[in-house]
Order: structure tokens, then sequence, then C-alpha cells
């Protein structure tokens, strides 16, 4: 499966810096899974690293570092941390999101939120759009970036089908609609709420939780 | 600022001193191959004392006290010795692959709970016994990537330098810079496509 809508150089760059905010994180990492062209491009930055890495000044450590390390050379590896296992359905980056249970929004929407343990500032969420149903029109505050996972949804001019990431940024106004036969399920990162145009969603927010 | 510190990126020395650069880290990659095959312990110990400072000096630019700096520097070298095996040559050179484990433990460290790595990408099925002439391709790729990231501009340059070793969003250094968000980012989209570019020439 080759992905033609991809994160922006920027946001990869972001993520080879181990930068992004865990949501942003989980769906990168998604599309990683998937994308050889930007597994490289991670790996160009990643090198940009290595190299400051080589470059940077360096600070001494205790006096006593190489020999604490040597002592502990010979201690047993810690048993590997048991993966855990996705939830059905879902792709392998995503195990340990814990999957709160989806929640109707509308007809043909539902939304279930992942937890991030990490706490960070941006929220992770899972949407079951029906065929032929939109979102409302909506803006946002921060980055709102989608990985499809399954079936297709339009946005505008633009069809993205699983594989494919979709950034919107700051005020652009959007109604991405699912397309197809499929139940198109996305992955969303999300920082700030979303605006929507409409006064009913705007009522609706608080109870829709995102 | 760290003004000395970003401005040695574009300083001419970084580019003429690219065939000394390369032979150390020729250097340092035969040592994890031996700490890989041989358990060396010499080999670990010159590794430790090539790395572990720059890892420590890492992790204080990100916000890290001495004391977490350090112990992370400890566990970096830990898992370079654990996980020698699979340093592959023909993927990464030594400091890159050190920065992603030093990165990747940070992350771990930032969590409450410990979870699986999700930045970990499926390996690409890459033949092996092509491993010698790969090798030398990715030590050519640094000296190339070092010679572009010299001849970015200097804002270009510095904006990436934040990315890696400030602990901002992009958001924050916008406001930080007060320079606009937008503006930031297509600066760095710029200095992404110029490095992949002076990479793809070696393809």
């Amino acid at each position: 499966m080759s992905a033609s809508h991809h994160p922006s150089d920027e946001t990869l760059l972001a993520h080879a810096t181990g930068g992004l905010d865990e949501a942003y994180r989980a769906v990168v990492a998604t599309h990683l899974a998937g994308c050889a062209a930007c597994r490289a491009t991670v790996r160009v930055a990643e090198q940009v690293g290595g190299d400051l890495l080589a470059s940077i000044e360096r600070v001494p450590m205790r006096a006593d570092a190489l020999e604490r390390a040597m002592a502990r050379l010979d201690e047993p590896a810690p048993p590997p941390v048991p993966r855990p296992v996705a939830t059905a359905g879902l792709p392998d980056t995503l195990a340990g999101y814990g999957m709160g249970r989806w929640r109707p929004m509308a007809r043909g929407l539902a939304v279930a939120t992942l937890l991030t343990p990490e706490g960070g500032r941006a929220g992770l969420h899972l949407l079951r759009i029906a065929p032929g149903m939109h979102l409302a029109q909506h803006g946002h505050r921060g980055l709102e970036m989608t990985s499809v996972l399954q079936g297709a949804f339009r946005d505008g001019e633009q069809v993205y089908r699983a594989g494919d990431v979709a950034e919107t940024s700051d005020d652009d106004d959007h109604a991405p609609m699912a397309i197809g036969d499929e139940v198109c399920v996305c992955l969303i990162a999300l920082s700030g709420r979303l605006r929507f145009r409409h006064w009913v969603f705007r009522l609706l927010q608080p109870l829709i939780g995102f | 600022m760290h003004e000395g510190f970003f401005l040695r990126l574009a300083a001419p020395g970084v580019a003429l001193n690219m065939s000394g650069e390369a032979t150390q880290a020729t250097l340092l990659a035969g040592h994890i191959r031996l700490v890989a095959d041989l358990r060396d312990r010499r080999a670990f110990a010159a590794l430790f004392e090539h790395f572990a400072p720059r890892v420590k000096s890492y992790m204080l630019r990100l916000g890290a006290t001495a004391a977490q700096a350090e112990d992370l520097a400890q566990e970096t070298m830990l898992t370079l010795w654990r996980k020698a095996e699979s340093f592959d040559p023909a993927r990464a050179g030594a400091a890159t692959w050190v920065f992603t484990i030093a990165r990747n433990l940070r992350i771990d460290a930032i969590r409450r709970e410990r979870l699986i790595e999700p930045g970990e990408p499926p390996e690409d099925a890459e033949a092996p016994d092509m491993a010698a002439d790969a090798a030398m391709a990715v030590e050519q790729e640094e000296g190339r990537m070092r010679a572009a990231l010299a001849a970015l501009p200097e804002e270009q340059a510095m904006l990436l330098r934040m990315s890696f070793y400030e602990d901002y969003a992009h958001g924050d250094i916008s406001a930080r810079l007060g320079m606009p968000l937008g503006t930031v980012k297509s600066k760095l989209r710029r200095a992404m496509l110029r490095l992949r570019e002076a990479l793809e020439d070696l393809r």
C-alpha cells in the first residue's frame, strides 16, 4: 500500500527529534509503519540528530561513571517488557494505548478516545464514520492530524485513503465526508478544541467531549 | 542563547574536517561491532568515553536535571551494550544510532507507565551481504550530510538545532523567536528539502 498523502517534512522532522506530543507521534508512527518513503525522510532527520550529537559540546560525567557502567555490564538484561496486544482491528502502533468505549455522536458517527499516558496537550481519538456521513463544518485552534486506518474520506478536492495522513492546521475550516462502501475509521490527534461553525454543534460539544 | 554553538554549524572548519570526522565515525562503528561480536569491554569503554558526555549534554539541553542526564547517559550506554547486535552500519552511522537510543530512552522516561515504543518502524529487508559497501555509502552520506548542514542558511540551521535541542514544539520556537509559526515551518521544510536533495544525489 503506498500512500498519496504524507505528513509534512517538518512533522517528520519533529517526529525524529522526539519532540512530537504523544498523540501526534502515534499518528505519524502509524503512517510510518506502512510508508517506506517517509521512513527514509525520518532517517535523514535522524542523521541530523546524529551529526548534532557528534558535534555537541561534552559535559563531563561523574568521576566514577565508567566504573559504574562497567559494573553493570554483567547484570542480566531486564526481562523484555511484554508487548501489549493492540485492540483487535487496530494497528500495532496503537498497542498500549488504553481505549475508551465507542460513543455514538450522531447517526453514523462514533468516537473512542485513546488514553495517552504522557498527558501531552494533544488528544488521540478514533473516529468511525459511515459512508456518506460528513463531519460538521469546523475549524481548529491547534493542529489536527488524521491517519486513515480503513475506508476513505473526501475533504474538499482531496481524497484520503487507508495509509494517508491529513494535516490541518490553524484556521482551515473543513467538513470531511466518508466515501466509498466501507465504514471509514480514522485516527485523529488534535490539540485545542474544534470550533464548530454551527451553534447546535457548539451546544453539543461538551457532550461529544472534543 | 548558545550563539557560538549555533554558529559552529555554519563554520567552514566543519566541512574541512570531513575526512577526519568520517574516520572517527568508522572507528566508532568498528567499536560497536566489537561489542556486538566479542563483548569487548575496552571497545565499550572507548564508546563510553566518547558518547556518554555527549548524551549527557543532549539531555541537559532538553531540560533534564544533572542527575537525570547522568542516568539517561548511563542507560543509553547500557542499551548500546545490550543491543549492539542490532546496530546495522548499513542503515545508520554510530552517532545516529546512539542518538536514536538516547531519544527513545528520553521519551520512555517521560512516560508515567512503560509502554512499547511506537516510533520504531518495522525493519526494511535490506541485503545484509551488501553491508560493507553500504557502510561505505553511509559514511559518504554522513560526510555529505555534514557538508549540507554547513551549507544551510544560518537561520535554517539554527531552527534545526532548536528542533533537536530545545524541548519546544514548533509553536514555542515561534513564540520565542517572535517568528510566525508558518515561517518557522516553511523554513524547516526548506531545510529538510535541501538535506534530502543533498543525500539523494548520492543514491
